[in-house]
């Protein structure tokens, strides 16, 4: 399976798309979430309709993965989609229910802003909290939480702790949070011009490889 | 060149040439060697060098003896002269990351028959096997292939047999998990078999010199397919690490290959093995077949028995002996700080070599002497060099641009826009041809910038960007651009913009107006989350008497009230876009435009293509002023000594000196600021 996917997205293979689209018609989940992700990503009006009624297929099965990309998909409302951030936090939802922490990173997003929902600091901090195991970009957002007191009480101590693990996961902002808070003498931190050079130097390198955003 | 004689055959087993037989041993097959026969072998790793070929800090211009080859090429001597028998594997980002690196890739790429300055040294000391990182693709394929002396069979390069192989290293590069769309083979060998010949003691105590042979199989991390899409994409994809080596280890070992050597550019996750995981150690480490991982990726050192670092505190991972699942790993962190080291004591059967793993050690050695000193550098690094060295320091010197005016930060917080302006101006006009090219949606909206004053006294009256009227140079592109950052720009609306300039207005004390004692303006809020737009086409004002959130005023765009429902391009850089500074709204969702280019390199090249910067066109246009009122007291702010001169050449009539040293010590003086005028 991992390998047909393969072939058929990155590998550009046709015919391992049509191997894949083949299981998707008898019924298998995996195999629909894929064709479904491949056809969505292609961007073209005719191909992103396909692509979400597999998503959607494979999502009413239960799949919280295919659930997720759907969310995003409104989310981000990429042509040829428009934005819906009510249906992205519908979708977003069901998924991060079942633990999906792309999903609850994007809901702690909608929470945090408003975006289709009335923004709720503390629900927004709830979400990021289970998020941030898994992604650098949900602990991010965690840290400055605590840093700035919304929704959860300042912590600083917590903030930075939560900086310094995004950081060493490649977030590029929370390493440069770190470069600026060792030139600053921020977060409890005492100034530290060694510590902001090698800072500086780390954020350029992690933009080049940045933590990627689920 | 000695050492590198001791590589006495170097098999290349790629491909198709495996189909052919090309990976047969040498004479010397082993079932000569003496049941009994003992030998010391020891595995030397470099990893993360990213070109940091001197201790040397380009954009300081100025010796930093923290880091370099030069200095790791010393231990690599000591351990030669240690041990009887020795490997030197690189685990790759070697050839980005500095000054020299970008100069030789981008401002005046190197011919066909020029060694990049990073191999040339590393050909001098003699490497056996280095593997590819993620950032071996950063400057794009054909520029890997040329420097690498590789052919690709790849989409947009000739065939192979009509290339020819340009200079690069002059030992094998190996990557496992990288393949061409083209063909569907590997983008390079996947692993190489090294013969080496150990000075080994038979068991009659008697000195002999008998055969190994060492496989070498490398892994990059899946996610260059995302970091570096704009040349991957559709031409090579990445199949997952750990199927790879399930696939090639047990063809090295039927190959006759006595210890195979993992080169993994990646760290340690122990999170469910996935095919695209970034890093993918954790899970080669259980693969069947590994005598030993060189890891790298994560700029880290392992063994290290007081790490608190997450990856080396997960189950299965040794920090004090250096093993994952019982396999000796090393991590040589990054930039030359390290050399990694994994001693293998090994013993002949009669049919193949043995690891007593009861002995074998493995160490991460630092530069960096117990009492914080630094290991002398290897002199003929930096000769072998020279050239390039030099080249990359005139480059960086060399005049860009000019200017007419002292373009400085010391009354940006009084709203002085000379140091931002240009800065805003060459972020809009990158953004705005962006859009024109590629955003056609986007056409008919307007674009804007901000920028913020990074360098704002924090650290005392030096701590300002200061840049001296007259000719401008590159190192003065981080003075005026502090940070790395890249440049990013989001949609959003007037409403938006008008939450994201409350949130930089918290740079202000609340004042009251009717108090007389001496107020201080500038809040703790640092300088560089102080966003300001410096563009004629909008303006607005902040008034400090009102408390945080209700600040702007009279914000404008074009002449009249900015339409809190219009949308807006707003350039600005990647912390800003991704939720740095914790801004409303601005949370990476907004983000239209991330792109690889740093503002600082935008910078220059606006400063390049519109030579002469003057204080008319580039630094005198303010968005915002302060609301106007009269305070009972004195209003004051700090900045640094004397430089009143440059507050009034910069137009601003309310600003005047209070007391020319502060008192701290740091070389700042209080100024007041008059509200009213």
């Amino acid at each position: 399976m991992a390998e047909l996917l393969l072939q058929a997205g990155a590998a550009r293979n046709a015919n391992a798309l049509q191997t894949l689209s083949a299981m998707a018609e008898d019924g298998r989940i995996d195999a629909q979430r894929a064709v479904g992700e491949i056809l969505a990503r292609q961007r073209d009006a005719a191909s992103v309709p396909k692509g979400i009624a597999w998503l959607q297929r494979a999502a009413d099965s239960g799949d919280a993965e295919a659930t997720f990309m759907l969310g995003k998909l409104h989310f981000r409302g990429e042509p040829p989609l428009t934005r819906d951030y009510e249906a992205a936090a519908r979708q977003f939802a069901i998924a991060a229910q079942k633990g999906h922490g792309g999903a609850a990173y994007y809901l702690g997003l909608m929470y945090r802003n408003g975006y289709g929902v009335r923004a709720a600091p503390a629900q927004a901090a709830r979400w990021f909290e289970q998020a941030a195991d898994t992604i650098p970009a949900a602990r991010f957002m965690l840290a400055n939480a605590y840093r700035y007191g919304e929704g959860v009480g300042k912590d600083e101590a917590r903030a930075l702790a939560l900086y310094q693990s995004a950081a060493e996961d490649e977030s590029p902002e929370a390493v440069q949070t770190l470069a600026m808070a060792y030139r600053n003498g921020e977060l409890g931190l005492a100034r530290d011009p060694m510590q902001f050079g090698h800072y500086v130097l780390e954020t350029a390198h992690s933009l080049k490889h940045p933590a990627r955003t689920p | 060149m000695k050492q590198r004689r001791r590589t006495l055959v170097v098999l290349i087993c790629a491909g198709s040439a495996l189909l052919l037989g090309g990976c047969v041993g040498d004479s010397h097959d082993g079932k000569n060697i003496a049941a009994g026969t003992t030998a010391t072998f020891a595995l030397l790793e470099t990893t993360d060098l990213h070109t940091n070929v001197l201790s040397y800090d380009y954009f300081k211009l100025a010796d930093d003896r923290s880091f370099g080859f030069e200095r790791v090429a010393t231990l690599i001597s000591t351990a030669r002269a240690e041990f009887p028998n020795t490997m030197m594997i690189d685990d790759g980002d070697t050839i980005q990351g500095t000054a020299l690196a970008d100069y030789q890739a981008l401002i005046d790429p190197i011919g066909c028959n020029e060694t990049l300055a990073m191999y040339k040294v590393m050909n001098k000391i003699g490497y056996d096997a280095g593997a590819i990182g993620n950032h071996e693709f950063n400057y794009g394929l054909p520029f890997l292939n040329q420097v690498t002396g590789s052919r690709f069979n790849i989409d947009g390069l000739d065939d192979p047999a009509k290339q020819k192989a340009c200079a690069g290293p002059d030992f094998p590069l190996v990557l496992a998990n990288v393949r061409s769309v083209k063909t569907g083979a590997p983008l390079f060998q996947p692993y190489t078999i090294v013969t080496k010949t150990l000075t080994a003691t038979d068991p009659n105590g008697k000195t002999v010199s008998v055969p190994i042979k060492v496989g070498v199989i490398g892994f990059a991390p899946p996610a260059i397919m995302s970091w570096d899409k704009r040349w991957l994409d559709g031409v090579v994809y990445t199949v997952g690490v750990k199927e790879a080596a399930e696939q090639y280890i047990p063809e090295m070992r039927s190959k006759g290959a006595d210890l195979v050597v993992i080169a993994s550019h990646g760290g340690l996750d122990a999170s469910p093995y996935s095919p695209t995981m970034e890093n993918g150690s954790y899970h080669l480490a259980q693969v069947a077949g590994v005598d030993a991982m060189m890891i790298g990726h994560s700029h880290q050192v392992f063994p290290n028995a007081s790490s608190t670092v997450a990856q080396f505190n997960l189950d299965g991972v040794d920090k004090v002996n250096g093993t994952v699942f019982g396999v000796p790993t090393v991590m040589a962190n990054y930039w030359g700080k390290h050399l990694g080291v994994i001693k293998f004591e090994l013993t002949h059967n009669g049919k193949s070599w043995e690891v007593d793993k009861s002995k074998t050690v493995v160490e991460a050695r630092s530069i960096q002497n117990a009492d914080k000193s630094y290991v002398a550098a290897d002199a003929s690094i930096s000769a072998a060099i020279a050239t390039e060295h030099q080249a990359t320091i005139d480059y960086v010197k060399t005049p860009i641009g000019s200017t007419d005016f002292e373009m400085t930060t010391y009354f940006a917080d009084v709203g002085e826009p000379g140091a931002i302006q240009l800065v805003n101006q060459a972020q809009a006009d990158y953004v705005s041809r962006y859009v024109q090219a590629n955003l056609p949606q986007y056409a008919n909206t307007p674009v804007l910038s901000v920028s913020a004053p990074f360098k704002s006294g924090f650290g005392g009256g030096s701590d300002y960007t200061d840049v001296a009227a007259g000719s401008v140079a590159i190192n003065n592109a981080a003075d005026l651009y502090l940070y790395p950052n890249t440049i990013y720009a989001v949609l959003v609306t007037g409403d938006e913009i008008k939450a994201w300039l409350e949130t930089a207005a918290k740079r202000f004390n609340q004042i009251d107006p009717a108090s007389t004692v001496t107020q201080e303006l500038v809040s703790t809020f640092p300088g560089y989350n102080f966003d300001m737009f410096t563009d004629g086409d909008v303006s607005y004002e902040i008034d400090v008497t009102q408390p945080v959130g209700s600040r702007i005023g009279n914000l404008m765009y074009k002449g009249v009230a900015m339409d809190g429902s219009q949308s807006f391009i707003v350039a600005t850089n990647n912390y800003r876009a991704s939720g740095g500074g914790n801004f409303p709204g601005l949370d990476g969702s907004k983000t239209i435009l991330a792109a690889p280019d740093a503002n600082r390199d935008v910078l220059i090249q606006y400063i390049k293509d519109h030579q002469g910067i003057t204080r008319a066109s580039n630094g005198s246009s303010r968005s915002w002023t302060f609301s106007k009122v009269s305070t009972a007291g004195t209003v004051t702010f700090k900045s640094s000594q004397g430089k009143l001169a440059l507050a009034a050449a910069a137009g601003l009539n309310n600003v005047s000196l209070v007391q020319d040293d502060d008192g701290s010590g740091k070389g700042l003086s209080v100024y007041a600021i008059d509200l009213s005028l």
